[in-house]
């Protein structure tokens, strides 16, 4: 679903990813972990498209992304660190925008929204302004946002970031209920919450890829923690 | 087409559900009803100065297309150099200062919707700006008798200076994320243009009618008499064409850095 090779991005002197290679199948839910500044949200703005790579290419589904864009971004849904949204509207309302921006249209429209509002547990602020809600309820707007339409491909940079435990075991279960049907790659700085949902993890550290695995290989002998840090370690 | 004018509705409703919209309208009526006013009280001091001198031949010319209207839009286009910075800095630097822009550039769009999208709710409400000032011919059709023809070319003549004014905004806007900054490198690029035919007098003749033309003032006149000519035409809508194109290459910086 998701291939990304030789990925290279390059801000004057500072190399902030390297070289970096992996494959996603489909439904594989995939953590991406590193320390603050290894090039995580970098690497994920350059597989949505946000952001040039300097050299490497990104297949989404077999299409490369540089050589038809539009084509490869309809099967990618993205929630951004920060969800990105227009406070001066309406929770149904900015769900519209994004649904026809993706060009679905009328009843397939109107029913991406009803799922996604369901799916995101958002029927309660369907009729707010976007700027009345609670971080949480922003969170999941961005997140409902993101699953709009039902793109294969779901890339979510820090999906529980600020939340609160409760919303944080709920954004879990959602991410869980996606698991399967959903292929997504997920940053987080939480290993826990890394070997409790994924069954792939990617471990970048100062722009390159030092582990690459699935829970179990990374889990034999020792916890997730103990090679993270080992990967990791500050040196 | 359809995701074009999705983001021409968004960003035209974004001007009314914020006080940005009401704002600009209400500074455009004031400043053009204040010098509206003006032209009005001139017009009648020299009437009645002529009437005292008793000389109709000094009428000649003398009405109120040439005595009110056509400096009336002349004064529109001068308040656009600082209206219409207010109202496009935001249409894309916004999106960066919120970060909304990941959302759009990540969204499975070409760049031209987004471009055109921006530049159609930057023209609409363009739009809304001059029909609201529709009062002031219309006060001068039910107390007076103006050549109505002018009025409709000298509109059409604003609406396109504004829309070339819109077109390099929203460059402006596509080049930052602080709308001050976009605001104030139109404003200049305005100010500069407005201020181009400043220097014809000393400059060699073949350079001077080069800067008469570059002049989008100069390019009013016509229609304000009631004159729509092509040249002017091509001129203003090349000129529009030019500031999307460059608006266009912003958006492919943005991508390809």
């Amino acid at each position: 679903m998701l291939e990304v090779s030789g990925l290279t991005k390059r801000y004057g002197d500072i190399l902030a990813v390297d070289d970096i290679g992996f494959q996603l199948e489909k439904g594989e839910v995939a953590a991406f972990l590193g320390p603050n500044g290894a090039g995580k949200t970098t690497t994920l703005r350059i597989v949505t498209g946000y952001l040039p790579p300097t050299a490497g290419a990104v297949l989404i589904g077999g299409v490369d992304l540089r050589r038809e864009p539009t084509k490869a971004k309809r099967m990618v849904g993205y929630l951004p660190e920060i969800p990105p949204l227009y406070p001066e509207m309406r929770v149904e309302g900015y769900l519209r925008f994004v649904g026809k921006l993706k060009g679905l249209r009328k009843q397939e429209l109107e029913k991406a929204i009803e799922e996604a509002i369901d799916r995101c547990r958002l029927k309660d602020v369907r009729k707010r302004f976007v700027y009345a809600l609670s971080k949480g309820y922003r969170q999941r707007l961005g997140l409902a946002q993101a699953i709009l339409g039902n793109p294969g491909l779901l890339i979510l940079d820090e999906p529980t970031a600020g939340l609160d435990p409760a919303q944080i075991v709920d954004m879990r279960s959602f991410i869980l209920e996606l698991k399967g049907s959903h292929t997504i790659l997920l940053s987080t700085h939480i290993l826990s919450e890394a070997a409790q949902i994924c069954n792939r993890v990617l471990i970048i550290h100062k722009g390159k890829l030092v582990g690459d695995g699935t829970l179990e290989q990374f889990a034999t002998g020792r916890s997730l923690e103990e090679t993270y840090m080992s990967l990791v370690a500050y040196s | 087409m359809r995701k074009t004018m999705t983001i021409a509705l968004k960003d035209l409703r974004a001007y009314f559900v914020s006080p940005i919209g009401y704002t600009v309208l209400s500074v455009f009526l004031l400043l053009t009803g204040w010098l509206f006013n003006g032209l009005i009280n001139r017009y009648i001091m020299i009437t009645m100065y002529y009437q005292q001198m008793g000389n109709p031949s000094a009428f000649r010319d003398f009405n109120l297309n040439t005595q009110i209207l056509t400096p009336f839009f002349h004064n529109m286009v001068f308040v656009f150099i600082f209206i219409v910075p207010l109202f496009t800095m935001r249409l894309f630097a916004e999106e960066r200062k919120m970060r909304t822009d990941e959302l759009l550039m990540t969204l499975p769009l070409e760049d031209i919707h987004i471009l055109m999208g921006k530049f159609f709710a930057g023209l609409s409400f363009l739009g809304i700006v001059l029909i609201s000032t529709v009062v002031f011919p219309i006060l001068l059709v039910i107390y007076g008798n103006p050549d109505v023809g002018p009025i409709f070319s000298g509109y059409l003549g604003v609406f396109l200076v504004g829309a070339a004014f819109v077109s390099v905004g929203l460059f402006a806007s596509f080049t930052t994320e602080n709308q001050v900054v976009a605001a104030i490198v139109s404003f200049v690029i305005f100010l500069l243009l407005y201020l181009i035919n400043i220097n014809v007098p000393e400059a060699e003749s073949s350079f001077k009618s080069v800067l008469m033309y570059l002049s989008l003032f100069d390019q009013m006149d016509s229609f304000a008499k009631g004159l729509i000519a092509l040249p002017n035409i091509v001129y203003l809508v090349s000129f529009c064409v030019l500031g999307l194109f460059l608006g266009k290459i912003a958006i492919e910086i943005r991508r390809w850095r």
